[in-house]
């Protein structure tokens, strides 16, 4: 050890002995030069608290070479102090995130998303139990279908804005319809006029019309039929097809 | 994977580092590695092994005749291994998962090299030849390779990511090819990448490529 300088003289021994021995724990034996750069490094990726920070911006920030970041992210990573996590707006990107925090949603993804990819089963099962309520009470608001949920299950945690999301998504997939209150029938427990859920029916699904269920109503050649042309219902294929081989 | 140094890549590596063609920039690079493993090539390489094992396990009920058939065969999934540590290497702030990458890389013969070559790398050529001389771009490269690696007993992959695993896609490039001469007997992989950007249009047309940290600077301001 070197010799106290006479700067220190001030300082009890006692002082001084605890100065110089305790090592930094999560250090090893290294020069002074590569802690410097790991505790720069940690401090960055602390700063970013839970947004994380992809690894070509702490070299671009730091101006610290890629062989030395590598070799100083390693060693976070082993003492625990940092840990990787997926964005899902960049996937194959290596972005770190300081131990004590936890990734925000705009990197994971939110609610929907588990370690960066799609988490199915929980959307499934919410989806689950929004159908369960709009059967259960015909046609029913977001608001009417949150509360009725929450009754049913106090434990989920779900936002109405989030099963709102999932409402649109059963619409979209056309398992639920979206339609405006009458205030009549189904509908009697919402106001006239209020967009509410329900189950889809099977009369508000298109229809073919009259004209189009004749080959006549779509077919390519309309224009260039003629009774005694070459293209004629005579000859024509697609009445063939329609009437079967017996008519013709 | 090491890095091997070579010279006459270098000089094939200046001219193609960023080659201005005037309305668009040419950026490549040719990189030699020896499969010799370092020790965290060592490690990930074992959690490829596993990401393979496990991805085969979950498929093998899965129809017969599927394209992972080929590995369940050590070699093949020691092969994709050294590409995808490789591939590690020239792209060090990606991760790339072998079950993905398998899907995106594709056995070529020197036919298919020489026709993507063509295809891009026209008016590289005539730069070449103008500012350098001697042999074309393409004859210049093969010897260089060549030494290096024994075309001739090379196998040559190319990759072609989707949007998720393509780290080039960021920069905003016109067009990107990734190839890879792999020598069995060598033990080494010779890379070459290539891709283009535009010189053309304002920043508004490129994607976001600086970090999303530059939405904070307005979170502090008053407005």
């Amino acid at each position: 050890m070197a010799p106290v300088s006479s700067g220190l003289q001030n300082m009890s021994g006692s002082d001084l002995s605890r100065k110089r021995a305790r090592p930094d724990p999560s250090s090893r034996p290294t020069t002074g030069a590569s802690l410097t750069e790991r505790d720069k490094i940690l401090e960055l990726i602390r700063s970013r608290a839970n947004r994380g920070i992809w690894s070509a911006d702490i070299k671009r920030e730091t101006n610290i070479p890629q062989t030395i970041v590598q070799k100083q992210i390693k060693m976070l990573l082993s003492n625990k102090l940092i840990k990787e996590v997926t964005d899902i707006r960049h996937k194959s990107r290596k972005v770190y995130m300081a131990a004590e925090f936890e990734p925000s949603d705009e990197i994971s993804g939110g609610t929907w998303f588990s370690g960066g990819s799609l988490n199915k089963e929980v959307i499934n099962d919410v989806r689950k139990r929004c159908k369960q309520q709009i059967m259960m009470l015909k046609a029913a608001t977001s608001d009417m279908i949150y509360k009725g949920m929450k009754k049913s299950d106090p434990n989920i945690t779900y936002t109405m804005q989030q099963i709102g999301d999932i409402l649109q998504s059963l619409v979209i997939d056309k398992e639920v319809e979206e339609i405006k209150s009458t205030g009549k029938g189904d509908f009697a427990n919402v106001p006239a006029g209020k967009v509410c859920y329900r189950t889809v029916q099977s009369s508000s699904r298109t229809q073919v019309g009259a004209l189009a269920s004749i080959p006549c109503g779509v077919c390519p050649r309309l224009r260039d039929c003629t009774p005694d042309g070459e293209i004629s219902p005579r000859n024509c294929e697609y009445y063939k097809q329609w009437l079967g081989a017996e008519y013709f | 994977m090491k890095f091997l140094e070579y010279t006459p890549l270098d000089s094939l590596n200046l001219f193609l580092d960023h080659l201005n063609l005037g309305d668009c920039t040419i950026k490549g690079r040719l990189d030699a590695f020896s499969c010799k493993q370092t020790g965290t090539d060592r490690k990930l390489s074992i959690s490829l092994e596993h990401e393979i094992l496990d991805y085969l396990g979950k498929s093998s009920d899965s129809d017969p005749a599927s394209p992972v058939d080929h590995l369940a065969c050590r070699t093949s999934r020691k092969t994709l291994i050294y590409l995808v540590l490789t591939l590690g290497h020239l792209y060090p702030d990606y991760d790339f998962s072998a079950v993905k990458a398998h899907l995106f890389f594709k056995e070529e013969d020197w036919d298919g090299f020489k026709q993507i070559f063509d295809m891009y790398l026209s008016d590289a050529s005539r730069e070449w030849v103008a500012s350098i001389g001697g042999s074309s771009l393409l004859e210049s490269m093969t010897t260089a390779i060549d030494e290096v690696i024994k075309i001739k007993e090379c196998d040559i992959y190319s990759y072609n990511p989707d949007s998720d695993s393509d780290p080039v896609l960021e920069k905003g490039a016109l067009w990107s090819f990734n190839f890879f001469f792999y020598n069995r007997k060598l033990k080494r992989v010779v890379s070459f990448s290539c891709f283009c950007t535009s010189n053309l249009g304002g920043d508004g047309f490129l994607p976001n490529t600086a970090s999303d940290e530059d939405d904070d600077v307005l979170v502090d301001m008053d407005m």
